[in-house]
């Protein structure tokens, strides 16, 4: 087998345990049961988050058949499923190309480097198709049944998924080896990855927006919607600003004939544009990005030696604060979080096309229906909670562990207080997110003091069983087993799994919520039922969480 | 076989050099034992050489072909074996071995036949069918070890390459090591069990604070009388005369 090829299997097979099933299969049926039913739950827990986004797109199928553009589904997957890869592809590129555990032993092989990054921008990649395949399917599904298109266009739909990561993921790996290379010349290095990567996420995002803001020159606003609404495919071209492929995605499967070949030709040949120089840049500087992390950060500066003491709590609670601080991976997917939520929240406030988002008008325009009721209160507290919800660290905090988790074994230390140190570090990352996020909002909203309060303590309220949520997942089927950080925290379902059972938490408060003002119920019983819920939660969490610190801990192996 | 000459390295083009201007060479034939206290640069100058660490000044040759400039050629003159285990958990140790031997391009018949010869050599021929994440410390080194050395390199870079492995195992790979200098080829590794260097190595060379303090035979480094490997290292490393509580 070439070299390559022989690469490229390993990688494959390490990374998705082919080996490991296969082994389970014959050896240790139990443990493949275990996989199959965890499986199974992640699929119906997703199953939810499909069935919406097939709704949705089903209701914006038949609105845009209206406007004699039902192609635009097309669009508004394609896009969305890029911008998502793209945006947090630099993530998923730092972790599996430069951050993993494999680089020393794959540098010391007589392997080129070129064909090292192509292995795993594969291995990315084929971890995207998932991303794709949900934002593309649907669409796919939904048009082609509407049209009742044939094979041929199924077989090019599955073409353009499979062409769709690549393009930002090539953007996203160019940015990530530019910034590879300046981190191994300096000193600093997990501080400049962490902050050069957090920089590098909102050029990509101030940049899309710029790319979203272009309005034709030389033409009047007006001339420009009536040559939106005139063309075929103008309502198609002027929402694929956001994300050019998606254009040529809309036109090669909504066209027919040599205008569905050309725009497949130009979606095929802007990816290989893009892909093939990046991959000729790799062979000449990815050693040197990827080896940088062997180098020891050497400090000439010397500190002082502390020898403070803390309580049991607080040395763990601090411990995974410096362990998340100090990991690039771990602090870029743990604390995005309070950047993004911020950010997304503060858009309005940058003025121009950025308060143009369609989305966030929709979010501020319900939250100001509600003038400054109690609904306008659990709105808010509402999206602080889901975005609290995006934290890896809470659902990771058992698998960061990995090898190590001998240290935690065997110190003299009861489990239930190491759970409990841990559960406030995790709550604390979400507490940050859901303050910052809410601090943006009171600005962009103007919100009363009264009104960002109420919805920030109430968030916050709820964001404790959500992490308790979290850390029972992890606690329960840690990922001890793994070759690099990112697949504790990156590629570990337990933190899907967390920002699901997140997610379940806010939907059932919104469902109990919106019945109660259904009712029109007071404010005093609107609010004492939510207190009362979540108290309930977050005692049984607690109480969990106990139990199962002591059950687990004798069985848990690093 | 491998020669270093000039070479130098400072982590993150920091003021602390971690190597620095270190020459050496080594000779065909010759087992080469590469000592140091900890942080004194053993491992970064070994990992220079293996081609995982970019060289800031100087150069190395494997083979006649520098690592820097000629890297595969360079890599395929040896075997490599790092200080640490990281290795693909969720593969079996076939799987990870017959990975080696392609990258390698070792044949079929030879990979099988030096395979086997390993697998029994380290009593792991039962195991080999297994998930790496199965195996104790000790195991894990000698699938390393049986990697490195598969495709019969003419060079050894062994890192601490007893560390983990039983009595009997340790016994084996020395008289391995001794049966690959018999044959012309050339062993390079560190170790601190200074016992092992003293019994095994033909020429010794010890680093300290990133620079060669001494290189030589035994007998070379011995100032006077008949010192064991022991004394001459703490004394020249300066280890010797501090006290610790």
């Amino acid at each position: 087998m070439s070299k390559f090829l022989s690469l490229l299997k390993l990688q494959i097979n390490s990374r998705f345990g082919l080996s490991m099933a296969r082994y389970n299969f014959r050896h240790n049926r139990k443990e493949l049961w275990k996989t199959i039913g965890m499986a199974l739950i992640i699929i119906f827990a997703l199953g939810q988050f499909v069935f919406l986004y097939t709704y949705m797109m089903s209701k914006l199928h038949e609105a845009a058949r209206l406007m004699n553009s039902p192609q635009l589904i097309l669009t508004m997957g394609a896009a969305a499923g890029g911008l998502v890869i793209l945006f947090f592809g630099i993530f998923y590129i730092l972790g599996a190309l430069f951050l993993a555990r494999d680089t020393e032993f794959l540098a010391s092989l007589p392997i080129r480097q070129s064909s090292v990054f192509l292995s795993k921008f594969i291995l990315v990649l084929m971890g995207e198709y998932p991303i794709a395949l949900f934002f593309m399917l649907p669409p796919v599904i939904i048009y082609g049944t509407g049209a009742q298109k044939g094979i041929l266009y199924y077989i090019a739909a599955l073409i353009c998924i499979l062409l769709l990561p690549i393009v930002p993921l090539v953007i996203s790996s160019l940015l990530s080896m530019v910034l590879m290379n300046v981190v191994s010349r300096s000193r600093r290095r997990d501080l400049i990855i962490i902050i050069g990567s957090l920089v590098l996420f909102l050029a990509l995002f101030a940049g899309q927006n710029f790319l979203f803001s272009r309005i034709p020159e030389n033409s009047s606003e007006m001339e420009l919607y009536l040559k939106i609404l005139q063309s075929r495919d103008g309502l198609v071209e002027w929402s694929g600003r956001i994300f050019p492929p998606s254009v040529w995605i809309t036109k090669a499967l909504s066209h027919t004939g040599a205008e569905a070949i050309k725009n497949l030709g130009y979606l095929i040949l802007l990816s290989a544009a893009c892909f093939v120089p990046v991959w000729m840049l790799s062979s000449l500087i990815y050693q040197r990005g990827a080896t940088a992390q062997l180098e020891a950060e050497k400090k000439t500066v010397r500190k002082e030696l502390t020898y403070k003491g803390s309580s049991p709590v607080m040395v763990i609670f601090k411990n995974e604060w410096k362990i998340i601080l100090r990991t690039p991976v771990y602090a870029l997917n743990s604390l995005i979080g309070i950047i993004v939520g911020p950010v997304l929240m503060a858009m309005p406030l940058f003025g121009g096309t950025f308060a143009q988002d369609p989305d966030l008008q929709a979010l501020f325009s319900l939250i100001d229906r509600f003038g400054s009721s109690s609904a306008r209160v659990l709105i808010i507290s509402g999206v602080l909670t889901l975005f609290g919800c995006f934290n890896a660290a809470i659902s990771s905090t058992y698998s960061r562990e990995g090898n190590s988790l001998w240290i935690l074994k065997s110190i003299p230390v009861k489990p239930q207080v190491q759970a409990a140190g841990k559960l406030m570090a995790g709550y604390s990352i979400s507490l940050l997110c859901a303050v910052a996020t809410s601090l943006a909002m009171a600005l962009s909203l103007r919100l009363s003091f009264g009104v960002w309060l109420s919805g920030t303590v109430l968030s916050a309220a709820a964001l404790f069983p959500v992490c308790l949520a979290g850390i029972l997942i992890d606690i329960a089927r840690p990922k001890l087993n793994w070759n690099n950080p990112t697949e504790a925290i990156k590629q570990n379902m337990n933190v899907v799994l967390g920002m699901l059972a997140g997610a379940t938490v806010i939907v059932a408060l919104g469902a109990v919520s919106y019945g109660l003002l259904r009712l029109q119920a007071s404010p005093v019983l609107l609010y004492g039922a939510i207190v009362v819920i979540l108290a309930a939660l977050s005692a049984a969490g607690v109480i969990a969480l106990g139990k199962t610190a002591v059950r687990v801990y004798s069985r848990l192996e690093g | 076989m491998l020669s270093i000459k000039n070479v130098s390295k400072s982590y993150a083009r920091g003021k602390v050099k971690a190597v620095d201007d270190i020459s050496l060479e080594v000779r065909p034939g010759e087992i080469f034992g590469f000592l140091g206290p900890n942080g004194a640069g053993k491992t970064t100058t070994i990992k220079m050489i293996a081609g995982v660490l970019p060289i800031d000044s100087g150069t190395i040759t494997i083979n006649g072909c520098d690592i820097e400039k000629d890297p595969i050629n360079a890599k395929l003159s040896m075997g490599y074996v790092p200080d640490t285990h990281d290795i693909y958990d969720r593969l079996t140790g076939i799987e990870y071995l017959n990975f080696i031997a392609d990258v390698y391009g070792v044949s079929r018949e030879e990979r099988k036949r030096s395979i086997e010869k390993y697998l029994d050599m380290f009593d792991m021929k039962q195991a080999a069918g297994q998930p790496i994440k199965s195996y104790s410390h000790g195991m894990k080194q000698k699938i390393i070890v049986a990697g490195a050395l598969l495709h019969n390199p003419p060079l050894w870079i062994l890192d601490e390459p007893m560390t983990g492995l039983d009595p009997k195992a340790a016994h084996l790979l020395k008289e391995e090591m001794n049966r690959h200098c018999e044959k012309g080829y050339t062993v390079f590794f560190s170790t601190h069990i200074l016992e092992v260097a003293e019994r095994l190595c033909h020429r010794i060379g010890i680093i300290n604070k990133g620079k060669i303090i001494a290189v030589g035979t035994l007998d070379e480094l011995r100032s006077s009388g008949d010192e064991s490997l022991e004394s001459i290292f703490l004394e020249l490393t300066g280890e010797g005369s501090e006290t610790h509580e």
